[in-house]
């Protein structure tokens, strides 16, 4: 059985890679139209 | 389902009509830079990396992700929600075989372009008649899908909350093409990753691990257990499913087309990275209903009721906002893939073979109109047996990732024998779904053509990549 510990050693990483992966998404974006590589 | 409605139906509709007005909007408005074919059904060709990452993820989160994830917590505990998660390794398999699609087609359109160049014409066939079982199977599911979640979550029938997600994605496919349905795709997928990651930190803050996993122990320990061998079946299933979804979808090929030179690779791996947190931060949100002593009607509509227990009004709409761009951000990339096959496989390969680029392009227009009114037709009589089809299609798409990885891997291997594969795993997966359980079926059928395929390896090498680059000028436009 999963602990407390190991729930919260699953869920808290997956909380940050999904809040990396929304400020990566922004990042490029802005990186892409200032480079004239958006579309 | 309408008692259990979490959201008042006249704000349900305003959110409905503020967004629909803007992916139309956005849509016509990327559509006028379209002027030739390949801006129509492919963006460009040119597409940069953050609307690549943005696309990629946001097609592979469907309503599925957003309400199954949830729902296979709240049943199969912490299994549930890492079995999900593992459907990012389609993409992240993906990622080096796009890179060579658009290295050796630069002038490739479809998924059917590459298995007619490289496996001949019988496998071609038997390929698009796998490819749009799929597709019809995944379309139903999601014009089903967006009646019954939108019903559920405010009232509004089943027939009406259909009609107004098919007309409103075909409408905004049909007036900018890929480029629209990858525009629309970045909005929607910042609108689902900011919820989602919302409703987990609120969870957090307003409950805690602790008293989370202190009530699961005590009132659903079994979801905190590690040890189910019977859940190893459903991921592995779950994991070759998901691989042929991807491998064959003209959804994930026309992307690898239409993405930028050197941007597919780079998209599809980093696409496969951000999505796999995204079930289980969505699952663990189900797994506060204990906590909450939230009474469960269906499971499928733990999520919903979590946000809305906890988070009033506020819960409600935002679950409802994330569903809504789920279910548009998958069934515009689906229109889209689907017309590009019909138009260039069955319009142009097979009957008007001289088409031209503008006949091609007025011919996208009518089929994804035709798309979307087929959709609508099956998908109002609300019949489960047609919203289960896309569990069916699991034996059919698993027999297509051997025969595709190694056409593009390797220069070996004959095309009745890809073509074998592909009937062979389909009909044993079939006859395994049946006969076993829908749990086996990918994996039968990726089992059976591996071993059809299995030969190729010891063969010599028999085809020249160069055959499927079709601007080289003995090749003729379409042979």
């Amino acid at each position: 059985m999963i602990s407390a510990a190991g729930l919260t050693a699953l869920v808290i990483p997956a909380m940050v890679l999904t809040a990396i992966a929304f400020a990566a998404l922004i990042y490029l974006i802005i990186k892409d139209q200032q480079n004239g590589n958006l579309w | 389902m309408i008692e259990a409605a979490i959201l008042p139906p006249t704000l349900a509709w305003g959110i409905i009509l503020a967004f629909s007005a803007l992916w139309v909007a956005l849509g016509w408005w990327l559509g006028r830079k379209n002027n030739s074919m390949d801006d129509y059904m492919l963006a460009g060709r040119n597409v940069g990396l953050g609307l690549a990452v943005a696309t990629a993820m946001a097609t592979w989160v469907t309503s599925n992700t957003t309400m199954t994830a949830p729902q296979l917590t709240y049943q199969l505990g912490i299994w549930g929600m890492v079995g999900y998660s593992l459907g990012a390794i389609g993409l992240l398999l993906f990622a080096p075989l796009a890179a060579e699609i658009r290295t050796l087609m630069p002038t490739g359109h479809t998924s059917g372009d590459f298995i007619r160049l490289r496996w001949g014409k019988l496998s071609w066939r038997i390929f698009l008649l796998i490819s749009f079982f799929y597709g019809l199977g995944w379309l139903i599911s999601l014009g089903m899908a967006g009646g019954i979640l939108i019903e559920a979550l405010s009232g509004i029938p089943y027939a009406y909350g259909m009609t107004v997600i098919v007309v409103i994605c075909t409408a905004y496919t049909v007036f900018g093409g890929l480029r629209a349905v990858i525009g629309t795709d970045f909005i929607q997928t910042v609108l689902i990753l900011l919820g989602v990651l919302l409703l987990a930190i609120l969870v957090v803050n307003n409950i805690g691990f602790d008293e989370i996993h202190q009530t699961l122990s005590q009132e659903r320990p079994e979801l905190l257990n590690l040890l189910l061998p019977a859940s190893i079946m459903f991921l592995f299933n779950n994991l070759f499913f998901g691989v042929g979804e991807i491998f064959h979808s003209n959804v994930w090929w026309s992307r690898a087309f239409a993405f930028a030179p050197g941007v597919g690779k780079r998209a599809y791996i980093l696409a496969g990275i951000f999505w796999l947190p995204i079930p289980i931060v969505a699952g663990f949100i189900a797994l506060a209903a204990p906590a909450l002593n939230i009474n469960v009607p269906s499971a499928d509509m733990v999520a919903p009721l979590v946000a809305s227990q906890m988070f009033g009004l506020f819960g409600a709409i935002l679950v409802f906002i994330i569903v809504f761009a789920a279910l548009a951000s998958s069934l515009d990339s689906l229109l889209a893939a689907m017309s590009d096959l019909i138009v260039k496989d069955i319009y142009k390969g097979h009957i008007h073979k001289a088409a031209t680029s503008s006949q091609m392009r007025s011919a996208a227009v009518w089929v994804i109109l035709g798309l979307g009114v087929i959709t609508w037709c099956l998908s109002l009589p609300r019949l489960s047996t047609l919203g289960e089809l896309l569990y069916l299609t699991g034996a059919f798409v698993a027999s297509t990732i051997w025969p595709i990885a190694i056409g593009i891997k390797l220069k070996k291997g004959t095309g009745p024998q890809a073509a074998l594969a592909m009937a062979t795993g389909t009909a044993i997966g079939l006859y395994s779904y049946f006969a076993i359980g829908f749990y086996v079926a990918a994996l039968v059928s990726a089992g059976v053509s591996l071993i059809v395929m299995l030969p190729a390896f010891f063969m010599k090498d028999s085809f020249d990549p160069s055959e499927l680059n079709e601007n080289t000028p003995e090749k003729g436009e379409l042979r």
